[in-house]
C-alpha cells in the first residue's frame, strides 16, 4: 500500500505545528499493507474484517475520547464507510445492493483500497483534535464496515465448513443477519436493532469479536445447517407445543432429605410416554407444524428408544422435535439435556442431537435438582435459523440471553418444568427485540400437582405455553392456556398441542385421543 | 461482476499450484467453491461458461492418488468415498448459494419506491455548484422533508460512486470541517 510505512511521527495536516506520535496509525497501515500484499488466496475479506475488529478492540479509544460534539466520531466513520463501499463496488462492478461474488479480494478491489486509504490514514490523526487513536479506530471501523457491507455475506461459509466454531475471547465469530419478515405474513416485523451510535467498535452485521470471558462456553454448531433449511419454508413458522403429561406423578421423581435434593428420571412408563409423544408429533405434523416443543424431562433413553420407530412411521412429522431429556453419565450422575430430532426429506431418516446439559440445577420447593451441571451452550446454525435450546432455568440466565442476542439467535426453544413459567417468560421476551427472535416455551406438566385430584381443576391459571414472534404491532407474546378462550383452553385432563402460526398469527389447540387403556394419569 | 471470471480463474490456478505442493492445506477451496456457487447463481451465461472451463481445467490437472482423475475410475478406486464426499460437499455449497439468492429475493424490502425517492433527493442535493456531505443532505429541507435516514443516504451515495455518477471532492470552503466527505455529481 502507500508509501507512508515506517514513519513514527505525522504532522498535523491542517497547518498546525503540533506533531503527534501516531503509533496506532502506523500499526493500522502495516496491518492493511500486510493484507493487501498477500497472494490471491491470502486476501480473504473475512481475514481483513477480523483483523480490523481486533485492531479496534486493542486500540479502542479511551472513554474520555468519546466526548465529542456534532455526532462525532460516527459521522466521520459513516462518511468514510460510504466512500469505501462506493469504491469497492465500483472496482468489482457491483451494482447498488448487488451481493458480492468472491470471498477473496480481486486485484481491482485491492487497488481501490490502496489508492484511497493512505491519504485517509495521513489525515486521520488530525480529525479529532490530535487523538490519533480515535482517528485510527475510525478508519479501521469504517473499512471493516464497508467490507462487511459488500462482502459480509461470504463470511459464514468459512465457519460453516469447519463444522463448529467455539467462541474465544479476541476471535471473530459469524453473525447471520436475517429478516423475520418472510415468516410473518402480512404483519410487519419489529425494528432491527438499529445502528444507533455505540462505543462498541467490534461488531458488524456479519461478524463480531468475542469479548466476554465467561464461565459458559458458546459453540456455534453448523452440523445441522442444511437439515434446518426447510423450517418455515412455506413462508410461515408453525411451532407446536405439546403437553404430554398432566401431573408430576407421571414422572419418576424422588426426593431425598440429606441433602435435600430431588431426582427426576423422566417418564415412569417410557413406552406409554413414547406413544403419547408420537401422537402429539402426528397431530402437529398433520397440522403443518415445523417444530414440536415438549417440556423438560419428557424423555429418557428408554422413551427415545420407543419413540424413534414411531416417529419414522409417521406420515407427516414436524421437521424438528425438541424435548427435555435426561441421560446418565458413566458415574451414574444425572444429566438434564434436550433431545433434538430432525427428520429429513424421508421421514425414516432421523438426525438426532443431544444438547449439552443444563447449566445450573433448579431449586423446587426447597429441594435442589440432582444433576451434573453443564458448562456449554450449543447454538445450532442453519441457513435461515440460528437456534438455541435453553433448558428451564437456563432461560433465566441474563448473561446467556445477552450473548445469544449478540450471536443473532432467531429461534429460542425452552423446554421447562416449573411452577414459575411467567417469570421465565419475562426474561426471554427481550430476545424478540434484541435479535428479532421467535420464542417458544413450554412448562410441564399441565397441572403443578403431584397427583390430580378428582375432579381435576380447570386449566388457565398457570402459563403452560408461550409463543413469541418479532411483530411490530400488537402483543408479540401469547401465553396459554387462556381461561377466557375455549379454543385454546383445554379440558382439565386433555393432552394435546397448541400450534402457533406466525404468518396467520393464530393459535389453536388440537387434542390427541386417549388410548383405550389409558387413564388420565399413570 | 466486472473481471470476476478472470479473478476466479486466478483463484483456481493458485489453488492448483498449491495442490501440487506437498504438505500444503487446501482448505481455501472452501471459499473458492463458495465463489463458484455465487457466480453460478448470479452470473451471466457467458460468465458461467468461462468459469466452468476454468473449473474443468483445474479438475483435470489434479492428481487423486493411484487412480486416474476420471469420475468413474476415481469413485471406484481406493479414495472413492472421499471423492464422492467432496463432490457432494461442493454440490451442497452450490445449492446453498442458489438458496441464498432465493432467500434474499424473498426478504428484500419492497422499497423500490422509497429507494427512488431517496435517490431523487440525493441527486437533487448534489446537483449544484457546492459539494455536499451526507449530513448536509440529511439536514437539507428536502432531506428533512423526506425523512431520510443516514443509512439511506449512505447507500444512495455509495451507489452513485459505484456507478461513477458522483465523486468525492474537497469542500468548497477552507473553513469547512475537513473530516467530512463531500460529494458532487459527475457531469
Amino acid at each position: 500500500m502507500g508509501g507512508g510505512a515506517g514513519r513514527d511521527n505525522l504532522t498535523c495536516q491542517d497547518g498546525g505545528s503540533e506533531a503527534w506520535v501516531a503509533g496506532e496509525i502506523e500499526e493500522l497501515r502495516r496491518e492493511l499493507d500486510a493484507w493487501l500484499t498477500g497472494g490471491p488466496l491470502e486476501t480473504r475479506w473475512l481475514d481483513l474484517a477480523s483483523a480490523l475488529l481486533r485492531f479496534c478492540h486493542v486500540h479502542r479509544p479511551a472513554p474520555a475520547a468519546w466526548s465529542l460534539v456534532g455526532g462525532e466520531p460516527w459521522v466521520t466513520m459513516s462518511d468514510l464507510q460510504t466512500v469505501v463501499v462506493g469504491r469497492l463496488r465500483r472496482a468489482d462492478g457491483l451494482a447498488d445492493d448487488e451481493a458480492a461474488v468472491s470471498s477473496f479480494a480481486t486485484i481491482a478491489a485491492r487497488a481501490a483500497l490502496a489508492d484511497l486509504l493512505p491519504a485517509e490514514l495521513d489525515r486521520a490523526p488530525a480529525w479529532f483534535g490530535g487523538d490519533a487513536a480515535m482517528g485510527a479506530a475510525v478508519v479501521a471501523r469504517a473499512v471493516a464496515g464497508a467490507v462487511d457491507e459488500v462482502y459480509g455475506s461470504t463470511f459464514v461459509e468459512h465457519f460453516h465448513a469447519r463444522g463448529e466454531h467455539r467462541l474465544r475471547v479476541g476471535e471473530a465469530y459469524p453473525v447471520l443477519p436475517r429478516s423475520p419478515a418472510a415468516f410473518l405474513g402480512e404483519h410487519r416485523p419489529n425494528s432491527r436493532p438499529s445502528n444507533l451510535p455505540t462505543r462498541e467498535l467490534t461488531a458488524l452485521p456479519h461478524l463480531r469479536l468475542a469479548l466476554r470471558d465467561t464461565s459458559v462456553d458458546y459453540v456455534l454448531d453448523f452440523d445441522s445447517w442444511n437439515r434446518l433449511g426447510p423450517l418455515g419454508s412455506d413462508q410461515s413458522l408453525r411451532i407446536a407445543i405439546g403437553q404430554p403429561n398432566l401431573a408430576l406423578d407421571e414422572l419418576d421423581i424422588h426426593r431425598a432429605e440429606e441433602p435435600r435434593r430431588y431426582t427426576n428420571r423422566g417418564p415412569r412408563a417410557p413406552e406409554r410416554q413414547a406413544r403419547r409423544v408420537a401422537r402429539l408429533a402426528a397431530a402437529a405434523g398433520e397440522a403443518g407444524a415445523d417444530v414440536l416443543l415438549l417440556p423438560e424431562y419428557t424423555l429418557n433413553d428408554d422413551t427415545v428408544d420407543h419413540l424413534r420407530p414411531l416417529l419414522r412411521d409417521l406420515r407427516r412429522a414436524p421437521r424438528l422435535v425438541v424435548g427435555g431429556s435426561c441421560g446418565i453419565t458413566e458415574s451414574g450422575a444425572l444429566l438434564n439435556e434436550a433431545w433434538l430430532c430432525l427428520s429429513g426429506t424421508w421421514p425414516s431418516v432421523l438426525h438426532e442431537v443431544v444438547t449439552p446439559p443444563k447449566l445450573s440445577p433448579a431449586p423446587v420447593d426447597g429441594y435442589e435438582e440432582n444433576i451434573e451441571a453443564g458448562s456449554e451452550v450449543r447454538v445450532h446454525v442453519g441457513q435461515r435459523w440460528t437456534i438455541a435450546v435453553l433448558i428451564c432455568r437456563d432461560a433465566m440466565n441474563t448473561d446467556v440471553l445477552h450473548q445469544l442476542a449478540e450471536i443473532g439467535v432467531n429461534l429460542v426453544l425452552v423446554p421447562a418444568m416449573t411452577s414459575k413459567s411467567r417469570s421465565m417468560t419475562e426474561l426471554v421476551t427481550p430476545l424478540l427485540a434484541s435479535s428479532q427472535a421467535f420464542v417458544a416455551l413450554v412448562a410441564g406438566p399441565a397441572h403443578w400437582v403431584r397427583r390430580l385430584p378428582e375432579p381435576a381443576p380447570a386449566r388457565g391459571s398457570r402459563v403452560e405455553a408461550v409463543f413469541g414472534a418479532p411483530y411490530d404491532e400488537g402483543p408479540p407474546l401469547v401465553e396459554l392456556p387462556r381461561a377466557d378462550d375455549p379454543a385454546t383452553c383445554p379440558a382439565p385432563t386433555a393432552r394435546g398441542v397448541w400450534i402457533h402460526d406466525s404468518a396467520e398469527r393464530t393459535v389453536r389447540w388440537i387434542e390427541t385421543e386417549l388410548e383405550p387403556t389409558e387413564g388420565h394419569t399413570d | 461482476m466486472t473481471g470476476m471470471t478472470s479473478h476466479l480463474a486466478l483463484l483456481l490456478d493458485t489453488l492448483g499450484s498449491r495442490a501440487r505442493e506437498q504438505g500444503k492445506g487446501l482448505s481455501d477451496a472452501v471459499g473458492v467453491v463458495g465463489d463458484l456457487g455465487r457466480v453460478l447463481a448470479r452470473g451471466s451465461e457467458a460468465e458461467v461458461r468461462d468459469v466452468q472451463a476454468a473449473v474443468a481445467a483445474l479438475r483435470e490437472r489434479l492428481e487423486v492418488g493411484e487412480v486416474d482423475n476420471q469420475p468413474v475410475k476415481a469413485l471406484d478406486g481406493h479414495n472413492g468415498h472421499a471423492y464422492l464426499a467432496g463432490a457432494l460437499w461442493a454440490i451442497n455449497e452450490l445449492m446453498s448459494a442458489q438458496l441464498d439468492v432465493v432467500d434474499a429475493a424473498r426478504t428484500a424490502e419492497p422499497t423500490g419506491t422509497r429507494r427512488s425517492q431517496v435517490e431523487r433527493v440525493v441527486l437533487a442535493a448534489l446537483d449544484g455548484t457546492v459539494p455536499r456531505s451526507p449530513k448536509d443532505i440529511a439536514e437539507s429541507p428536502e432531506g428533512a422533508a423526506a425523512g431520510l435516514r443516514n443509512d439511506e443516504i449512505s447507500r444512495a451515495l455509495s451507489g452513485l460512486l459505484a456507478a461513477g455518477r458522483a465523486e468525492v471532492v474537497d469542500p468548497a470552503s477552507p473553513d469547512t470541517d475537513r473530516r467530512r466527505k463531500y460529494f458532487r455529481l459527475v457531469h
